[in-house]
């Protein structure tokens, strides 16, 4: 288990959308390759060196792709490097392709991260307190989709007990139609004796509350304080030198005053917090394992 | 004090014409355990939802139900939920969450408890009931057993009153079922709950029960302690179905006292309900007439084999366990070839490595004397074998029951006027024609049963595989299902059942086998076999020994029994 | 009530802020506006789901319904992009209402996200689906008497969803709406449009009945959404 994953799933949502919020919505370049650097080495430490890879390679082609289709779609930018069918192709379009597919990346790349260290049962509770009824309807569906996929299971395996032919695709499609039929109805069937369960324990007959695993522990406020700070100290230069870089018609350049490049830092600190956290996770579990 | 009172109960469904429950007259008191019995459709289950005011069926009702000294329909919500817990033999169906921390928690956050509250009584739940292992699984990860314990406890959590329970343990295998019983027994005598159950298990029960109500056509025909059941039956409906599924001792003792002369020694025996009473009575007063066993060789032991499995090797997956570690058996032709075993023995993976689902990693299956891998194309399944699986529900895609006869045989190129005729011959034999039209779900469980086996008999096989046929099936569906068999084994079938069901296996089988840790443990003769095992042999055997060898029934028991002088 | 009056408060003042913060900082970013306008108008819808008071087996067969349909986006998943979970919706939509059918939408492409991968695609896709769902129970009527009118319905929907899911692509990816990328777009992506379109109408033919008839026939055998 990961140091993110034992977070209580609040402070945890609250950063993942904070940082992929600015990722995906901030055009600046030094915001972008924070967010994306950070991903990249949080998502290496979650996934494992190899699995890890695939993604990066993903990620690259990914950026190159978007650089070198993007000219041909936007004629902007003042500095033509050469002339491809007739029409220009700049260098402000090839660089802001560059920092789309950039942006792309980090997106995609923070997700990524999410999705390893941020289970259902997560989201479940979150909704739990904003939409109760909604986050019951989830549960259950998560009950379900198990239950149903073996009842479809030992369906194909009565199925092919019975000699019933699947050799062509018309044969094949048809059964499945007749399965996925019979899964439908057995479903419902025993949807309703779920619904028969939950009105005999008292589901309606008083207001719900909801009763969860996570508590916030210390660890959690350490952590969101650290996050808070970051985030309110990036703000201030975001608000008050602007983050917009002009790619169009010139590049426009990067405000290097102390206040901006305080800023820059601290979200890039902000980016690197979750690798550091796994990181220092890490060693002390192998220094508690040399003292034993 | 009387925790239900019921005054004259009827209750009539509105599609149908007559009344499902016939002026029920019952108090129930508090703490009490009574045990519900009766042939399925006699009205338990109707009966036990009215009991629970948010299952209770839609229709007319007459007369009223007190709890607690007030009408039932006037108590609160919440009070209801609270203090009626209700288990249902669908143990899946019960499962609302996705993990069972979640699942125990269900009744206190519907009822509004404070989240530290749930805390602490799921905590207590979750030890008391040995939940802690499996506290934070999916509740898809479960086994049967293990989610029967988390839908009687995620009830119990409330601090419910009384507990009803609607056949909890019918879809169990023999161990989670004990288990199951245990459970309810010390929830009843450590916590004083009132429990209403309604099961075939009446075995196991019975010796625990305050009282037991039989029913019959939506009427309660006995309601009398245990020991007193047999009799009182006895009188009220001589050769009612239900005598046949009361607990060994008590038959064996009805038998008894229907030879002459016993009545005088019997009359001040209290009625046994258990193995060791049923023991007692009969080293006071009975001797053992001279033993003389019924010769039980395998009438078919010298046919052909037509099932053989060679030193089968099999896991799931690659690095999983192996499940099946070199099991070899041959079952001859026109045989009753019975599997038991415990759970987890292997016992439904062998079958399906025998019907060609699994491919065995070593060793060889043969099929009439040909390898399996020979037979192509689904060509096995045509005219030679069929497996009727656990669930038989899931063999039907149509949801008419005759719709899905016809597809399966317009499958095999039959023609239209071939599978009318087929179907008309089959459904006759097995007395099945009023269902043909019906919706397969809207079927009893011993019927459905029939039609799955029906749609077998479709593919005329000549050899059928059971997997736990007997499986939620009461007293009186078992024994059709078996005579059935017999009558199919008549006409040449060879017939291979997997089955916990010792009663079932010791009257139908020609020979068993005992399937243990992946291999066949031991094998014979169903006489043999059952008369030579200890724990693993009927309760007729078990009351016998030291008696008279190799008796299985306690037909056979009660015949062999003669008043001491 | 007392602890549900705060949180729909926060929601609110952080809608507004966020929407202020918007046209404060980035008064172009026109992915970030219709992103908090998708949001933002599957509250109400949300909240109407929260508000009605429901039977609990039709909760339990509408997720029930819900687990079908993320299981059928993996049942066909031979063929890229032919699925039958807009179908799904659809169907569900008439025969358990509007709610019931934005529900069904939003969940589904929450959770079948949660297998193939969650992304900012998902809230577009909750609001797509929703939104098809929640339309189909308003005309549930009309959909149940004329074939015609639900294949026509399953078309434009698959239609629909694609151009959406463009639309947004476009937007997020140059900051401004780029008629130009929006065309090749959406001209690149016409076979996947049109195989939206087809397999809506193919599985709503198929489907109809199938899983029509079985809603059906457990609202009556157990009286559900009938008033007792």
């Amino acid at each position: 288990m990961s140091f993110f994953d034992s977070l209580h799933p609040a402070v945890s949502l609250i950063f993942f959308l904070g940082v992929i919020f600015c990722a995906a919505f901030f055009i600046n370049p030094v915001i972008t390759l924070s967010a994306l650097l950070g991903g990249l080495i949080f998502l290496c430490i979650l996934k494992g060196r190899r699995a890890f890879f695939k993604d990066f390679v993903f990620i690259l082609i990914l950026i190159l792709f978007s650089a070198a289709l993007n000219p041909l779609f936007s004629a902007e930018g003042s500095t033509v490097i050469l002339i491809l069918f007739g029409r220009p192709y700049t260098l402000e379009s090839l660089l802001y392709g560059i920092q789309a597919g950039a942006m792309i990346g980090a997106v995609l790349c923070w997700f990524k991260c999410l999705s390893e260290c941020f289970g259902s049962e997560k989201y479940l509770y979150l909704f739990s307190k904003a939409l109760p009824k909604f986050s019951l309807i989830l549960t259950i569906v998560f009950r379900y989709i198990p239950l149903i996929k073996e009842h479809i299971g030992k369906l194909r395996k009565a199925q092919k007990a019975l000699g019933v032919k699947d050799n062509s695709l018309k044969n094949k499609l048809t059964l499945s139609m007749r399965i996925f039929g019979s899964a439908v109805v057995y479903s419902l069937e025993s949807a309703v004796e779920t619904g028969n369960s939950m009105k005999a324990r008292g589901f309606g007959a008083a207001n719900r509350t909801s009763y969860s695993l996570f508590r916030f522990s210390l660890r959690d406020a350490v952590f969101s304080g650290v996050f808070f700070g970051l985030a309110i100290f990036s703000a201030m230069g975001f608000a008050f030198k602007g983050i917009e870089f002009e790619y169009y018609p010139n590049l426009g350049g990067i405000s290097a005053d102390t206040l901006s490049v305080f800023s820059y830092l601290s979200f890039f600190v902000l980016c690197l917090m979750p690798a550091i956290c796994e990181i220092k996770e890490n060693l002390k579990w192998r220094y508690l394992r040399l003292r034993v | 004090m009387a925790i239900f009172e019921i005054k004259g109960l009827s209750f009539k469904y509105p599609e149908s014409e007559g009344f499902a429950l016939k002026n029920i007259n019952l108090s129930i008191n508090e703490g009490e355990m009574a045990l519900l019995c009766g042939v399925s459709g006699c009205g338990k289950t109707t009966l036990l939802r009215l009991l629970k005011k948010e299952l209770s069926p839609f229709g007319e009702t007459h007369g009223e139900i007190l709890y607690d000294g007030a009408p039932l329909w006037e108590l609160n919500e919440k009070r209801s939920a609270k203090e009626i817990g209700f288990v249902s033999q669908y143990s899946d169906g019960q499962i609302v969450t996705d993990k069972v921390f979640s699942e125990l928690s269900f009744g206190l956050e519907s009822l509004g408890e404070n989240p530290q509250t749930i805390r602490l009584k799921v905590g207590e739940m979750a030890s008391y009931f040995g939940i802690g292992e499996w506290f934070r699984k999916n509740t898809s990860e479960l086994s049967g057993g293990q989610k029967q314990i988390l839908n009687l406890a995620s009830v119990i959590v409330t601090q419910p009153r009384v507990l009803i329970f609607d056949e909890p343990t019918s879809r169990l295998d023999p161990n989670s079922a004990s288990a199951f019983i245990n459970i309810l027994e010390k929830l009843n005598k450590e916590l004083g709950t009132t429990v209403i159950i309604a099961e075939h298990r009446l075995d196991e029960l019975s010796p625990m029960a305050d009282r037991i109500l039989i029913m019959d056509n939506g009427e309660i025909i006995v309601n009398t302690s245990p020991e007193k059941a047999g009799e009182a039956l006895r009188k009220a409906a001589p050769a009612h179905p239900m005598l046949s599924a009361l607990p060994a001792p008590v038959r064996l003792f009805e038998l008894l006292k229907k030879q002459e002369g016993t009545n005088k020694a019997l009359s001040g025996k209290t009625p046994p309900l258990t193995v060791k009473a049923a023991r007692e009575i009969i080293a006071d007063c009975f001797a053992a007439e001279k033993a003389q066993r019924a010769k039980n060789a395998n009438p078919h032991k010298d046919n052909e084999s037509v099932l053989e499995l060679k030193d089968v090797w099999f896991r799931y997956e690659r690095d999983s366990e192996d499940v099946l570690r070199g099991v070899n058996l041959a079952v001859k032709k026109n045989e009753a070839y019975f599997l038991l075993g415990g759970n987890g023995a292997g016992k439904t993976t062998t079958v399906n490595v025998a019907a060609g689902l699994l491919k065995p990693y070593r060793g060889k299956v043969k099929v009439k004397g040909k390898d399996i891998k020979g037979y192509k194309n689904g060509s096995l399944y045509k005219n030679l074998l069929a497996l009727l699986p656990q669930d038989p529900l899931t063999l039907f895609l149509e949801q008419k029951v005759s719709d899905d006869f016809r597809f399966v045989l317009k499958n095999q190129g039959l023609s239209e006027t071939d599978c009318k005729e087929r179907i008309s011959k089959v459904s006759e034999k097995l007395k099945i024609e009023n269902l043909l039209d019906m919706h397969i779900l809207d079927i009893s469980g011993g019927e459905t049963q029939k039609c799955a086996i029906a749609k077998m008999l479709l593919l005329s096989p000549e050899i059928l595989i059971l997997d736990e046929p007997t499986k939620g099936l009461d007293a009186a569906a078992k024994r059709d299902l078996g005579m059935l068999l017999k009558s199919l084994k008549s006409e040449g079938i060879t017939i291979i059942t997997v089955t916990h069901d010792i009663d079932f296996a010791a009257e139908f089988a020609d020979r068993c086998a005992l399937l243990f840790d992946g291999a066949v443990a031991a094998e014979g003769a169903a006489r043999e076999f059952f008369g030579e095992n200890f724990f693993y042999t009927t309760a007729a055997c078990r009351i016998s020994k030291g008696f008279i060898d190799g008796v299985l029934t306690v037909e056979e028991l009660a015949n062999n029994l003669r008043l001491k002088d | 009530m007392k602890k549900k009056i705060p949180i729909y408060l926060l929601i609110f003042i952080a809608a507004a802020l966020l929407v202020t913060g918007v046209f404060r900082f980035a008064k172009d970013n026109y992915a970030l506006i219709t992103l908090i306008m998708a949001v933002l108008s599957m509250l109400p819808l949300f909240l109407s789901f929260e508000k009605k008071k429901a039977d609990t087996k039709l909760l339990a067969v509408l997720a029930a319904l819900i687990a079908v349909s993320v299981l059928s986006r993996f049942i066909f998943f031979a063929v890229p992009f032919f699925k039958p979970v807009t179908a799904m919706i659809i169907i569900i939509a008439m025969y358990l209402g509007s709610d019931a059918g934005f529900a069904a939408g939003a969940a589904t492409a929450l959770i079948s996200n949660f297998y193939f991968g969650q992304g900012p695609w998902t809230a577009f896709q909750m609001f797509s689906w929703g939104l098809i769902g929640f339309a189909a129970g308003l005309l549930a009527k009309r959909l149940k008497k004329s074939t015609a009118l639900l294949l026509v319905y399953g078309a434009l929907s698959g239609v629909f969803f694609s151009l959406l899911s463009d639309l947004w692509s476009v937007l997020w990816y140059d900051g401004g709406f780029n008629l130009k990328r929006y065309i090749a777009l959406v001209t690149s992506a016409a076979g996947i449009t049109l195989t939206y379109a087809v397999s809506n109408v193919v599985f709503l033919l198929i489907m109809k009945n199938v899983v029509g008839g079985a809603i059906e026939r457990v609202k009556l055998k157990y009286g559900i959404g009938i008033d007792s």
